[in-house]
């Protein structure tokens, strides 16, 4: 029987917070100036994948791992003190996402596999929230005894009573005052109001308890008081702190909306940790208001500070250049290939002519405008490589581009080369008018002529033509795709890569029937482990290479979907791969690969045999030769 | 003379067809489909707002773009677009209208369906205008575009984006201004 | 028409050293450039200011101007930021009315060529400028009430405004309307005369090679270098010297100073202004500013984005930028040069600039070419009180 939950965990030191009014008076205003949160203390590290983080009335962090389907429970100093791996009653895996501590110490996870949230109380016991409701939950936190989640798919904050029951719903998909594109977190505080922030928009809103819109500041950029795909948002000392992820820093408004302070440096060098921040994505200020820890999944890290309230020199954060944050798909054709930066966003076209891929022109600048992009995470190009197809999943866009260039002149980069021929709007089909939630194409596979396009909201993919117009609508049997991050179709084949279900299906395109499936559970080991399944690249004898976000590694199916061999291994040389993404294979055979742990892209040949590697080769240390320790033989530890 | 503070370079758009781009062996010539597409469907159900062939009424006599203006191809050779500009010469920094119709490529009977939407961008600088045209269609079938503005000297590429249903396909222009 | 070649010296034959004082040749698309840069004989009139070419609303406007009692503590007038002895600015980095603000003054020089008014674009049209510092706590403090106090309490003040505007005194926004008019009729006075630079172009339009040679030579290198590899006319555009829009240079920040949205900011405030183009107040309602209006669109991007001042005059108004922290020309053109602490935007943002890496005598060379910008000031009595 749950306690009456109250945010006291979380405010203890707030100072002249009135609770009682809604409303955003003046007197909201606490007297003390909060810290920052710049005195580095100690880190974690070799977390799989790391997204959020709560604390335990015990005082150790609970962070959930979501490649490990864990928890990790670690001490202030960083060390851990034990795990609670995750699973379903019939052993399968769990993606945990947002994380919460219930005062009676029951630990709230959301579980973006299944749409639902876990509770895990002290004695055991388990229980599933919110499924068949949610579509896609992100961040959770527990106040007043219910249970608040961002309801990403549904563009909404869902919230209901600690038995599932009675939900109550704030915020509507869409732009504009209190619509949102992709709320990813939420926090309560003392006085009952709902704070959402928004990825998508971005923005951070404010609801009073009967749901009334407060306030939202709104704006992408990089200067103070805006967003950049900001992932969590907490409230604690009686303000309101947003994790700023892909501006590498936390901000730090009073309730009244006015920006306090930001903080937070950026990391230099690979991997630096130490208190400088990289994508921090997740911020637990611990309830005395001592400390605060630092999420970072692109580092598997969490870093722990103690609050100052030194001024930051304001010269620390100079750096103007880096490195290409090669992430997502990745497409080749003979003399071509077109690499994504989902965070610029950015798409930048190669020419393949020479050993080293040359860039020569880049296209999609940010926005909604034709030719424009959000969250580019996936290409694909023509046969003759006169045109890349981007998928957008939070534009519900598929963009053509031409970037057809004489291959035998001399090569210049060309910033007029590439001209968006069309693009179709998803949402805006006659088929998807009127349904409640946007398509989110996230995955593009082009064969025989037909472009086919994963929708990871319908769960289907839609069939178009090379000039985009639909033919088709393509419906697989089986279990329902939870996050389709590949599809690939061959002959009479469909391969769908279904990341957080960590599955790779086979179905047959006549019906959609599913004819080969591979699972990862938790007892598969060795060359079978799967952790974070995410690219897929075809290969000659009919099976497909799979990439391993999680074990950075690189497995070959056969037709039938079964493990024949796996390839690389965690690390920064040959042949070995730092949360490998997207994968594809060009006309010759080569097989490249999309590194985002290590900003670059690799390509191997057909056998897997390391060719080449562009990007951050600054830190791409040739360690070592492809040996027999990086091949793994399907079956064999 | 009028000593032009700014001067314009107009330059159509090359098609794509033009030298320095071959067409690939083995493909049709541009404008026409694209290997493997069906042929576009009048009643397709993503096309909403599209006229039905068969179900229409009484027809109404086509109307046509005017004669001798300049006009530019879609970048898939779909449509081509007819325009002028108000004042002649476009010059950087002075605000100017345009007028633009929109037909089949190889025809000028005007498409009474499709929606024009317009901007502009400078490739280089990784911008485009300071400014949101408007489009409003008018009565003889055409669409005038006001509020424009190019305020910066260098490459523009102007970009008339024709809308049909849920599918935008793009025809531009490409302008050199002082 | 055919452009003689500038400055002709018969090259030798032989291979060329390091080029001679003597034998500098402008580049020809350089020179068409500079021969292109006509400026407009006079500003294009205001029709939103009825009053505006109206002598005995200038002198007013001039009157209003110098006159300190019209400020909340009596000793600030437009003319103590805006100095005629100072280029119509000041040496402070940030003006000071009443209290500190937050920018540099901008000069009034040619104020009646802009577009834009106010380093955020505040205003459309430089009769509603004049209005925003005289209510502005920080700098003039006034309001409608106590500018009808001191109207009332001159009678030479008392007496031109009757007779432009009868004898009922407006009150309100009316009155603040019809004080910024005058103003903005005296500042449209405030023109300058034509620069070294203008009588090189009209030299090379016309072909006059006599005429052209007058022009210094190492500013001539430094026009090479201003129409060509540091492309300063990308934005500092036409012969105005600016594109009259608004940019993001990345400048370093300067400690302890207040977050500055810039244009961001601006266009809000212009969108909700009381006194733009197309309101009551305006005498154009529907014309060419006014409609204009329906086309700006706050975005994201405007965040830190300044107006792109004229380079007109620039000799004469230090220190700059909007914070006023250049102190001198050279450090403005090092600055662009090594874009030395320049504010990161995020490594996910575009970078525009790229540092042009200048040698010191390139610097020079820019620094002696914006020097030739300069033309001779308004006359004597425009200078002080009427």
């Amino acid at each position: 029987m749950l306690a009456r939950l109250s945010l006291l965990f979380t405010l203890t030191l707030s100072i002249g917070v009135h609770a009682t009014a809604p409303a955003l008076a003046a007197q909201d205003q606490p007297a003390g100036m909060p810290p920052r949160w710049a005195e580095f203390q100690a880190q974690a590290e070799g977390l799989l994948e790391p997204v959020a983080a709560a604390w335990h009335r015990d005082g150790l962090l609970v962070v959930a791992e979501s490649f490990g389907s864990r928890l990790a429970w670690l001490r202030p100093d960083g060390t851990l003190e034990k795990r609670t791996e995750l699973r379903t009653e019939d052993g399968g895996l769990v993606w945990p996402h947002g994380v919460e501590c219930l005062p009676d110490g029951s630990v709230l996870v959301v579980d973006q596999a299944r749409a639902s949230v876990l509770r895990l109380d002290p004695d055991g016991t388990r229980t599933t929230l919110g499924a068949r409701v949610l579509i896609e939950p992100q961040g959770v936190c527990g106040a007043n005894g219910r249970v608040w989640v961002a309801d990403s798919g549904h563009g909404r904050v869902l919230s209901f009573s600690d038995d599932g029951s009675y939900p109550q719903a704030y915020g509507a998909p869409g732009r504009g005052k209190g619509l949102f594109v992709e709320p990813v977190d939420v926090a309560v505080d003392e006085a009952g109001r709902v704070w959402v922030v928004d990825a998508g928009t971005p923005k951070i809103a404010c609801f009073a308890a009967d749901g009334t819109l407060l306030l939202e500041i709104e704006g992408h950029g990089p200067h103070e008081g805006l967003f950049a795909r900001p992932a969590s948002i907490e409230v604690a000392l009686g303000h309101v702190w947003v994790c700023d992820r892909d501006n590498h820093r936390v901000q730090c408004f009073a309730p009244t909306g006015e920006l306090v302070h930001a903080h937070g440096v950026h990391a230099l060098l690979p991997h630096e940790g130490k208190g400088r921040l990289h994508y921090p994505a997740g911020l637990a200020i611990a309830p005395d208001g001592s400390r605060a820890a630092l999420v970072e999944p692109a580092e598997d890290r969490v870093q722990f500070f103690a609050g100052n309230h030194d001024e930051p020199d304001p010269l620390l954060n100079l750096e103007r250049d880096t490195a290409a944050h090669v992430e997502g798909g990745i497409a080749a054709g003979r003399q071509t290939l077109v690499a994504l930066e989902p965070s610029g966003p950015d798409a930048r076209l190669y020419d393949l002519r020479d050993k080293e891929p040359i860039e020569i022109t880049r296209f999609l600048v940010r926005g909604a405008k034709h030719g424009g992009a959000l969250s580019p995470v996936a290409v694909a190009l023509s046969p003759d490589a006169r045109l890349a197809y981007i998928a957008d999943p939070l534009l519900s866009r598929v963009t053509a581009v031409l970037v057809e260039r004489d291959l035998g002149a001399p090569l210049k980069q060309d910033p007029f080369l590439p001209r968006l021929a069309r693009l179709v709007d998803l949402d805006a089909l006659q088929t998807v008018a009127g349904l409640p939630a946007a398509p989110r194409p996230q995955a593009i596979a082009w064969s025989e002529g037909e472009l086919w396009v994963a929708d990871r909201r319908r769960g289907s993919a839609w069939v178009l033509d090379a000039k985009l117009e639909l033919l088709r609508e393509w419906r697989p049997e089986g279990p329902r795709w939870v996050d389709p991050t590949a599809i690939a179709v061959e002959g009479e084949r469909v391969w769908i890569v279904d990341r957080k279900s960590r599955a790779v299906r086979v179905h047959a395109q006549r019906d959609g029937a599913l004819l080969h499936e591979f699972v990862a559970k938790a007892e598969l080991g060795g060359a079978e482990r799967l952790l974070a399944p995410h690219g897929m690249a075809a290969h000659a004898d009919g099976g497909a290479w799979i990439s391993d976000e999680g074990t950075g590694r690189i497995l070959r199916l056969d037709r039938e979907a079964r493990v024949v061999e796996s390839i690389g291994g965690r690390g920064m040389g040959r042949v070995q791969f730092e949360k490998p993404q997207g994968l594809c294979s060009s006309p010759d055979g080569d097989l490249w690969v999309v590194e985002r742990g290590n900003h670059r892209v690799q390509r191997l040949s057909s056998a897997g045999a390391y060719k080449d590697v562009f990007g951050a080769r600054l830190w791409c240390l040739p360690a070592r030769q492809e040996s027999a320790e990086t091949r793994v033989d399907g079956g064999k530890q | 003379m009028k000593a032009g503070v700014l001067c314009l370079v107009y330059l159509t758009a090359l098609p794509w067809t033009s030298a320095g781009c071959r067409v690939p062996e083995g493909r049709s010539a541009p404008g026409t489909t694209v290997e493997g597409e069906s042929t576009p469907r009048a009643d397709s159900a993503a096309r909403a707002g599209a006229p039905d062939g068969p179900s229409r009424a009484a027809p109404v006599p086509a109307r046509l773009a005017p004669e001798g203006l300049q006009s530019v191809a879609t970048n898939l050779g779909t449509f081509r677009v007819h325009h002028r500009s108000d004042p002649a010469t476009i010059e950087r920094g002075k605000p100017f209208r345009l007028q633009a119709w929109i037909t089949r490529e190889g025809s000028r009977e005007i498409v009474p369906w499709a929606e024009l939407s317009v901007d502009a961008d400078m490739p280089e600088h990784l911008h485009g205008m300071n400014r949101v045209p408007k489009v409003t269609r008018q009565q003889d079938g055409s669409f005038l575009v006001e509020g424009m503005l190019f305020h910066m000297p260098g490459r523009w590429d102007l970009y008339f984006d024709v809308h049909e249903a849920a599918i935008v396909e793009r025809a531009q222009v490409a302008l050199d201004l002082w | 028409m055919l452009l003689v070649a500038t400055i002709l010296v018969a090259r030798a034959v032989a291979a060329a050293p390091a080029p001679s004082e003597e034998s500098f040749q402008l580049d020809e698309r350089v020179r068409a450039a500079i021969a292109r840069l006509e400026r407009e004989r006079a500003p294009a009139p205001d029709p939103t200011n009825r009053h505006e070419l109206d002598p005995r609303a200038a002198r007013l406007g001039q009157r209003l101007y110098f006159d300190a009692g019209l400020s909340a503590n009596g000793a600030v007038s437009c003319a103590s930021c805006h100095d005629p002895a100072q280029g119509f600015t000041t040496r402070d980095a940030l003006a000071t009315g009443i209290g500190a603000t937050a920018r540099n003054a901008p000069t009034l020089l040619d104020v009646s060529r802009r577009r834009w008014f106010g380093w955020g674009g505040r205003n459309d049209t430089l009769w509603s400028q004049a209005i925003v510092p005289l209510l502005a706590p920080h700098e003039m403090g006034s309001s409608a009430a106590d500018l009808a106090r001191a109207i009332e309490a001159n009678p030479a003040l008392r007496g031109e405004w009757r007779e432009l505007h009868g004898d009922t005194l407006a009150a309100g926004d009316e009155l603040l309307a019809q004080a910024g008019k005058h103003l903005a009729a005296y500042q449209r006075l405030l023109a300058t005369g034509p620069s070294a630079f203008d009588r090189l172009a009209a030299a090379l339009r016309s072909g006059d090679a006599q005429g052209a040679k007058h022009y210094p030579l190492q500013a001539l290198r430094g026009a090479a270098l201003f129409f060509g590899k540091a492309n300063c006319r990308s934005c500092h555009a036409g012969p105005e010297f600016t594109d009259e829009e608004f940019h993001d240079l990345g400048l370093p920040p300067v400690r302890g100073a207040k977050r500055d949205e810039g244009r961001r900011e601006g266009l809000r405030q212009l969108l909700s202004d009381r006194f733009r183009a197309d309101s009551a107040h305006s005498d154009a309602r529907e014309g060419e500013r006014a409609r204009e209006l329906a086309h700006l669109a706050p975005v994201d991007e405007d965040w830190g984005r300044f107006k792109t001042p004229s380079l007109r005059n620039v000799t004469r108004t230090a220190p700059y930028m909007h914070t006023g922290q250049f102190a001198t020309l050279r450090d403005v053109v090092r600055f662009y040069s090594t874009l030395e602490g320049a504010a990161a935007r995020g490594h996910h943002g575009e970078t525009v600039l790229q540092p042009l890496n200048l040698t010191e005598p390139e610097i020079d060379e820019l620094v002696a070419f914006l020097g030739t910008l300069e033309g001779d000031l308004p006359p004597e009595h425009l200078l002080r009180a009427p």
